[in-house]
């Protein structure tokens, strides 16, 4: 099938992604489950976006939802996706067929249950290529043994024969990624694309991505749980939890000068180098909601140290911040003056609104003590 | 490779024990006179062929040593003279044999034909209504005996449509497929349920593997994922089965060959049965055996060849 | 708990990788698979056969008393065209004897089932003790009884049936063996597999702690057996007897199809489906009434029984 060009007025000014009020629910025989709960951000072209959530935040939801990965039966996906202006929330499978590989692909977490374990590697490769874009299968071939080059695979030619248990994982997900960008997509979504593999292994991996967006112009989406992953890497950061963003800025102005407590926990979370040895590490205490009945008010409130009464009661709605495109939901932010007073408020009592005395006393800032 | 020795000695001794078995209970409910008798009035021989076939069943050796020559006759390919129809037993079984084999293999290919589609689109569209459908159907098809069945299609295409014949020629062809038919699809649809349930719920967890989802994220359209991503490592269990059945299959033959009137091994034994012909009774049981053991032997090579960690888990249970 | 919610650890610590799961929306999938919904409820299915059933053996076995079924020999009724089919005063329609077929379905169906109870609690008791045997005492024991079984297994059981009834009850050129013989035949192939399930279900309860513990008191082996593991054994197995049950009548079908099974007066299913197919063209009702009531039986049977047998494995796991 030749490349078909989605149809429709597809404009060059349009940014490449928007996303509005998405939401993604479950049906399940516990109830409704609000996996993605109205979110909205935008990606322009060549820009990669890390969104990053602990497991249960909704984030892998998420970039399915995008690309339109949901299973068929009880689940309800509504809000608008628009790619390059077109609105393609209405798509049925037979149309974002067209738009996965071409257009938009995606990595998964675990490279060794990604590939297809009774398939040779060039042929997972010439698949798309041949399907996509009607490639001869010689053509194809010679195409896939430079995708795999220009991942970093030596010898190329002699892995295009070989199957994916011959690989090493750092090596597996470089297959990956070969196939994903293979058809030359404009969007990516990673999805904790590092995760499974060594921590050595892990930079490379992602410092491979890195270029390959550079030179493809390619925009990305990162998903992770681990802010030191999209640190250096990322030029805007959406913080999500419990199926919501609840703060979103570029790169620096989050590092900067962050406001939602749970950005905060996160960030203190990793361990740095100028820790004494045997500190103990900061953890956020308690788990995630249950996504099948939120709690009312704020979702992180039960285990925010900042929390006050208003926040286990009102919602918080997205505030803009001081820099453009900084948005945040909160009731006691960090870094003003509300949030400081709530945090020693809390300090003084011992506990917060959300917990009692029995439970757990509430963790202190790194750095203010052991 | 001592696994395969191991189960090579197992299956021999199952065909011995079998063997055995019969031989033993022919010789021991009926006195050698008893018998001789017996045989005589199936013969309607003069009654100075006693001697001869007292002769020829050794009936003045112990058991075992009758046993053990006529063990000795038959794997030289000698199993004795029917003596209904005075023929040699081989000879008999020869004729038939062939056209059991291609019952029971027209009968694979069917069922397979109808599961494998089947239990691919039940595992896609699994817990919609036509799954739902296939499965009661599968349901439905396991409760109806093969023998049930058989009545059924002849009733609707032999009787009352007229297509296929209700009972087969005298000296049917392997290749007639037009007779095979109905005898093939009695076997073939109890079959059918029981592969495309296994086919169906193998499939369900495949396509539940990451790399599916990858093949779905490329964008490739579904009847590829389904056929050439998904379909290959669901088929484990299915193909082991099959070999499985096959095995198993011939005891469903004796029964469908007699409904067809089909000449085959199945009609043979029956008949002797009847007739109290036994050394072809013997020598049919032993040739069944025989394929048995044969098909279960090569099914275990195929299991070790396929994945060693099966063989282990195989020989712990 | 829901399979949606994350890894419920106790210090849900940000940083360490979350394990590999697939995401919601697949396991979602996942949860709607039969599995879990059967569990939940006995659908409607379970009761329609419940008391079809009921019904079935209520029938056959008080048939004796009942006054419109005729006993078996009873005399014909002339005056009913065979061809005709089902009618007010004979529900199933005459065969071409003028022998009432409902009354000789449920004599039948009477005659089919006591074989089949006989079957079943014969090969139980042999069987069952063969296999709690080998699997509580394992060691060269098992080993020996495993290997016999095994060899038993190996065959395909019909034929060997033929064989045994084809020499138990031959006498001279016809074959008609009485019920003993053909509950006996049956019964000595529903040993192996039957040895085989109680073996299992004695391996898995023999390693438990309260069959130790009642060691420790200083119970006898046989004490073991009959109080502790017994009592373990026999819900499984009456569960699974339903299954038996029905294969059962399917083999004395395939028997009496061949002419192997009990003569006359005595009917069963399979003879009454196979005494109908000279007339399948004129008087179908004469076989399909019989095939059906067998087929709704079988049905029932094994829908039950699949429906028992996953309750039972999953309380199992609860343990």
């Amino acid at each position: 099938m030749a490349r078909r060009i989605v149809a429709g007025e597809r404009s060059v000014e349009a940014p490449l992604l928007e996303v509005e009020d998405l939401s993604t629910h479950f049906r399940t025989p516990r109830g409704r489950v609000r996996a993605v709960d109205g979110v909205s951000f935008t990606l322009e072209r060549g820009r990669t976006l890390g969104i990053v959530g602990e497991s249960g935040s909704g984030k892998t939801v998420l970039s399915r939802s995008i690309m339109g990965l949901l299973p068929r039966t009880n689940v309800e996906r509504t809000g608008t996706i628009r790619y390059e202006g077109t609105d393609i929330s209405e798509y049925s499978q037979a149309e974002m067929r067209e738009v996965w590989g071409p257009e938009m692909a995606m990595i998964f977490q675990d490279p060794m249950t990604s590939l297809n374990p009774v398939m040779k590697i060039g042929k997972q490769i010439t698949e798309s290529l041949r399907f996509h874009l009607d490639m001869p299968k010689g053509e194809a071939n010679d195409l896939a043994v430079s995708l795999l080059r220009s991942v970093g695979i030596p010898e190329p030619a002699k892995r295009v024969k070989e199957y994916p248990h011959q690989l090493s994982g750092g090596m597996r997900q470089r297959v990956v990624i070969a196939i994903a960008l293979a058809c030359g997509p404009k969007l990516l979504f990673a999805d904790e694309p590092t995760t499974a593999l060594d921590v050595t292994v892990q930079a490379q991996i992602l410092n491979l991505l890195d270029a390959q967006q550079r030179e493809r112009f390619m925009a990305m989406v990162l998903v992770t749980h681990d802010l030191g992953v999209v640190a250096g890497r990322a030029h805007d950061i959406a913080v999500m939890y419990a199926g919501k963003i609840v703060e979103k800025a570029s790169a620096k102005t989050l590092f900067a000068s962050m406001r939602m407590p749970y950005t905060e926990a996160l960030l203190e979370s990793i361990p740095k180098l100028e820790y004494a040895s045997h500190t103990r590490l900061a953890s956020i205490p308690g788990r995630p909601p249950d996504l099948a009945n939120p709690p009312k008010g704020c979702n992180f409130a039960p285990r925010c140290r900042y929390a006050q009464e208003r926040c286990l009661e009102e919602e918080p709605e997205l505030q803009a911040g001081a820099d453009t495109g900084h948005v945040f939901a909160c009731h006691y932010p960090v870094g003003t003056e509300a949030g400081a007073e709530a945090l020693a408020r809390n300090l003084a009592r011992g506990f917060t609104p959300a917990q009692d005395e029995a439970e757990v006393s509430i963790t202190q800032p790194a750095g203010s003590g052991a | 490779m001592k696994f395969v020795a191991v189960r090579l000695v197992q299956l021999v001794v199952v065909l011995l024990a079998a063997t055995f078995f019969t031989y033993s209970l022919t010789f021991v409910s009926n006195t050698p006179d008893e018998l001789v008798d017996k045989l005589l009035q199936i013969e309607a021989g003069a009654p100075d062929r006693r001697e001869v076939i007292a002769n020829e069943l050794n009936l003045d050796d112990p058991l075992l040593v009758r046993y053990g020559k006529w063990l000795g006759d038959a794997v030289t390919g000698d199993l004795g003279r029917s003596y209904s129809t005075q023929e040699p037993v081989a000879d008999r079984i020869s004729t038939r044999l062939p056209r059991t084999i291609a019952l029971v293999v027209y009968a694979q290919l069917l069922a397979l034909l109808l599961a494998v589609p089947a239990g691919i689109i039940a595992a896609w569209r699994a817990n919609s209504l036509v799954d739902r459908g296939l499965s009661s159907t599968s349901i439905g098809l396991l409760a109806i005996p093969n023998y049930v069945m058989a009545v059924l299609l002849v009733y609707f295409f032999a009787v009352q449509l007229g297509w296929f014949p209700v009972l087969t020629r005298r000296d049917l062809a392997v290749t007639d497929l037009r007779s095979y038919l109905l005898p093939a699809l009695s076997l073939a649809l109890g079959q059918v349920a029981v592969y495309m349930r296994l086919l169906r719920t193998d499939m369900i967890a495949t396509l539940q593997e990451d790399f599916i989802g990858m093949a779905k994220a490329k964008g490739l359209p579904t009847r590829s994922i389904l056929l050439r991503h998904a379909l290959r490592p669901s088929s484990l269990s299915l193909v082991t089965t099959i070999g499985i059945n096959a095995g198993a299959a011939l005891g469903g033959t004796v029964i469908i060959e007699s409904i067809f009137g089909m000449p085959g091994m199945g009609t043979l034994l029956v008949d002797a049965i009847f007739r109290g012909d036994v050394l072809v009774v013997q020598g049919v049981v032993a040739v069944i055996a025989a394929g048995f053991v044969i098909i279960n032997f090569l099914i275990d090579l195929l299991y070790a060849l396929l994945d060693p960690r099966i063989r282990s888990v195989r020989t712990a249970a | 708990m829901s399979e949606l919610l994350p890894d419920h650890r106790e210090d849900q610590t940000v940083g360490i990788p979350e394990a590999a799961g697939a995401s919601p929306g697949e396991t979602t999938a996942k949860a709607a698979d039969d599995g879990r919904s059967r569990k939940r409820r006995l659908g409607i299915g379970f009761w329609l056969s419940t008391v079809w059933l009921v019904i079935v053996f209520g029938l056959t076995m008080l048939a004796p008393y009942l006054p419109f079924v005729d006993e078996p020999g009873a005399f014909p009724d002339f005056s009913v065209d065979p061809a005709a089919g089902p009618s007010g005063s004979h529900w199933f329609g005459v065969n071409n004897n003028g022998d009432d077929i409902f009354s000789q379905v449920v004599n039948g169906g009477r005659t089919s089932l006591l074989i089949a109870f006989a079957v079943v609690i014969l090969g139980f008791v042999s069987g069952g003790i063969v296999g709690m045997v080998a699997g509580f005492f394992r060691g060269r024991t098992d080993r020996v009884i495993s290997a016999i079984v095994d060899i038993l297994l190996a065959f395909p059981a019909l034929v060997l049936a033929l064989a045994m009834i084809a020499i138990f009850a031959s006498d001279g050129s016809t074959v008609r063996p009485s019920m003993p013989v053909v509950i006996g035949a049956l019964s000595i192939l529903s040993v192996a597999p039957l040895a085989r399930i109680t073996r299992g279900i004695t391996l898995a309860f023999a390693e438990r702690e309260f069959v130790t513990a009642a060691r420790t008191l200083g119970a006898s082996n046989i004490r073991i057996l009959r109080k502790e593991i017994l009592p373990n054994v026999i819900p499984p197995m009456a569960v699974f007897s339903l299954t038996v049950i029905a294969v059962v009548i399917v083999a004395e079908g395939a028997l009496a199809f061949l002419g192997l099974s009990v003569g006359a007066p005595n009917q069963t299913w399979g003879k009454l489906i196979n005494d109908g197919r000279p007339r399948l063209e004129t008087s179908p009702h004469i076989t399909f009434f019989p095939a059906g009531v067998m087929f709704l039986t079988i049905l029932a049977l094994n829908y039950i029984g699949d429906i028992l047998q996953s309750k039972f494995t999953v309380r199992e796991g609860a343990l």
